[in-house]
């Protein structure tokens, strides 16, 4: 398995974990029916700096690849992001479909679905890079 | 050699240069052994930097590593 096998895998494993631990602090929050300024003051600097360390970390990754392995990270970078457009109009014209525009979707479960968005984003990204890295079919 | 536009020799010139290893080789172009062996096979196309690095590592042009073929 090479490195960029081997961190995609790692990436995987942490969006996996964050998806349950996410779901719980949701739980929470809904219990306490967390709403107003404050809190989405403590939710922006929360999620900031957590956003601002993975961007961080990500970079000082990024730097030790070599030119094949970048075009590699950024087309399949890409191609999670196609996924996870595609699953949010799934998801957001299959609800809305099913549901019915009149139907009631507790607010709750926006965010969840969000993060559940990503980690099916990142399961296609690491999956790309598992068979880029193996075909060697990664050429522009 | 590899089939497409752009044919290399660096299989050639490993085995002239005393059975140069692609790790040998990787580590003098300061990449991965997977990115040697893509570039061997014809499967990715190196960069110009790369590809100076590659023919510097050999000793040789960069004509003398890639062929463009029309």
């Amino acid at each position: 398995m090479s490195k960029l096998e081997r961190n995609s895998c790692i990436e995987l494993a942490s969006v996996t974990i964050s998806v349950p631990i996410f779901t719980l602090m949701m739980h929470y929050i809904a219990r306490e029916n967390a709403k107003g300024l404050v809190f989405i003051l403590i939710t922006v600097v929360i999620v900031g700096i957590t956003l601002f360390a993975c961007t961080l970390a990500e970079k000082k990754v990024i730097e030790r690849y070599d030119e094949r392995e970048k075009k590699i990270k950024f087309k399949t970078f890409r191609w999670s992001a196609y996924v996870f457009v595609g699953y949010v109009m799934l998801m957001s014209f299959g609800a809305f479909f099913t549901v019915g525009g009149a139907g009631t979707i507790e607010v709750v479960h926006l965010p969840i679905f969000f993060v559940v968005g990503c980690f099916i984003a990142q399961l296609a990204q690491t999956a790309m890079t598992i068979i880029l890295c193996n075909t060697g079919a990664d050429d522009e | 050699m590899s089939s497409g536009e752009i044919l290399n020799n660096i299989r050639r010139l490993r085995f002239n240069n005393g059975e140069m290893t692609q790790e040998q080789l990787a580590g003098k172009c300061s990449v991965t052994r997977q990115t040697i062996i893509a570039i061997e096979k014809g499967n990715y196309s190196p960069s110009l930097t790369l590809a100076f690095k590659i023919a510097k590592a050999f000793g040789v042009g960069v004509e003398d590593v890639f062929e463009f073929m029309d």
